[in-house]
């Protein structure tokens, strides 16, 4: 297959966090996935990347505004990139 | 729940930037969910619409993709297309219920304590309720006016009608208790000879008191009421004259007995109903005994417990003789002590019965009972006073 023309990622919008009794996590605004394992979730929010960790982690939902993660979360950690 | 009528597939990408694999996907506006991380990639759901923008995705991230499962009732609908027998099947069913469902398929009339709800139920067929009826064009309200006009005893019915099952529901009324006219003057009298034990008068003025020996017929409260205030007036006389009463009485009791007795020799009649039309399963609908004894049997057929407007009618006439033969002791002692409470309970009503001594005589054409009755009983008996009006 032919590839295309590289598309951007949709421009980003201000990023807000909602974590539902530590079970679920509502990313809205978010970039870029980094890594994705079942023990650990990482994404880019604009200069932001947010690290979250726990346990029998999984994407309900992903799409352009945003993802679900759902599992048994421990830790959300944010660190800011250098420019 | 959406997502699952319209199809959807489970799906496996296998390499080593799943990752990237989402990225692109979020690029192409490909909707996932339940994205799980495997050890050789990843897993997800895709809407079935949605499948084949996977290829892009996985193409930029050099991840293959392998359907895992589809689900949906778009898939079924694929896996029986060209089964239109079954579509047929399914359409026609769901029409015959439909129609089924705008006809009364059974009538249950709850609430009835003394009237019987075959009763009602007759009725509200000669008004147009029975079953089979059309529901959508029948008024109900109508219907339940006009039976509640033609039978008193009722005084509230509510038709539930619910698709195919209707509940009648009644409320008997409570019947109207006897008025006594006020303006009607009358004296109690003795019914029977005895001695009076207790006189409760509640009206009228005691012509007698407890210890008094009475005859039948005497005065026991006078309706005649006399003072100097209001002068001569007549009352209702109204109380209850409790008194001893001697009785010595005579009956004449039958020496024979007359048995019922089956002859062996039965007809079944058989009847298939369908709503309300009926196909008789016999030929000579004629019944050649004289006496017979009849027993319905309705057996109505149900499906899942719902039951269904078939029913299976089945009467049987069974052919009764009865033959008289002269009574043995012990039946001719069961048939005085039978006269002899008919005669009491005529008589004396609930009365109180204080001794009772019978004696059965044999007779060329039976036995006769001779008895002596002691017994405690209101001997009062009202008697209109005439007036000279009247």
């Amino acid at each position: 297959m032919k590839p295309t023309k590289k598309k951007p990622l949709p421009p980003a919008r201000s990023l807000q966090l909602y974590v539902h009794a530590g079970r679920e996590l509502i990313a809205e605004g978010c970039g870029t996935i980094l890594q994705f394992d079942d023990s650990r979730i990482r994404f880019q929010a604009g200069k932001l990347e947010i690290s979250v960790d726990g346990t029998d982690l999984a994407i309900q939902q992903l799409g352009l505004s945003g993802l679900i993660i759902r599992g048994i979360l421990t830790d959300i950690h944010f660190s800011s990139q250098k420019e | 729940m959406l997502a699952r009528l319209l199809g959807q597939v489970v799906f496996r990408a296998e390499g080593p930037f799943p990752e990237r694999f989402l990225n692109a996907c979020r690029k192409e506006n490909v909707p996932l969910q339940r994205v799980r991380r495997l050890p050789e990639g990843l897993s997800a759901e895709i809407p079935a619409g949605h499948f084949k923008a996977l290829r892009l995705p996985a193409y930029r991230s050099r991840m293959r993709v392998r359907v895992a499962q589809k689900r949906g009732a778009g898939f079924v609908r694929h896996r029986y297309r060209k089964r239109w027998g079954l579509a047929l099947g399914t359409l026609l069913t769901l029409g015959i219920l439909w129609v089924s469902s705008l006809f009364i398929w059974n009538i249950e009339i709850t609430g009835c304590l003394q009237v019987d709800a075959q009763e009602v139920k007759q009725l509200l067929e000669t008004h147009g309720f029975h079953e089979g009826v059309f529901t959508p064009k029948m008024d109900v309200l109508r219907i339940r006016d006009a039976v509640l006009l033609e039978m008193p005893e009722l005084i509230w019915m509510a038709i539930n009608i619910s698709g195919s099952y209707a509940e009648v529901q009644v409320r008997e009324s409570v019947p109207k208790p006897e008025i006594v006219p006020e303006d009607c003057p009358q004296n109690l009298i003795a019914a029977a000879d005895g001695t009076v034990l207790s006189a409760t008068v509640k009206n009228g003025n005691a012509a007698v008191k407890a210890g008094d020996t009475v005859t039948k017929g005497q005065l026991l409260v006078s309706g005649v009421l006399d003072s100097k205030e209001e002068g001569l007036r007549l009352v209702r006389s109204e109380g209850q004259i409790m008194a001893r009463i001697y009785d010595r009485f005579t009956l004449r009791c039958p020496s024979v007995m007359e048995e019922k007795s089956f002859s062996g020799r039965k007809t079944t009649h058989t009847t298939l109903n369908f709503f309300q039309f009926s196909v008789n399963l016999f030929k000579n609908g004629s019944i050649s005994y004289s006496d017979y004894d009849t027993i319905k049997t309705v057996k109505r057929l149900s499906l899942f417990g719902v039951p269904l407007p078939i029913s299976y009618v089945s009467v049987c006439y069974e052919e009764t003789l009865f033959t008289t033969r002269p009574a043995t002791e012990d039946e001719q002692r069961l048939l005085c002590e039978k006269a002899v409470a008919d005669y009491i309970a005529a008589q004396y009503g609930a009365a109180e019965v204080l001794s009772l001594q019978t004696e059965m005589i044999p007779q060329e054409d039976g036995m006769s009972v001779q008895g002596e009755l002691q017994a405690v009983t209101d001997i009062a008996r009202a008697v209109p006073i005439l007036s000279s009006r009247e």
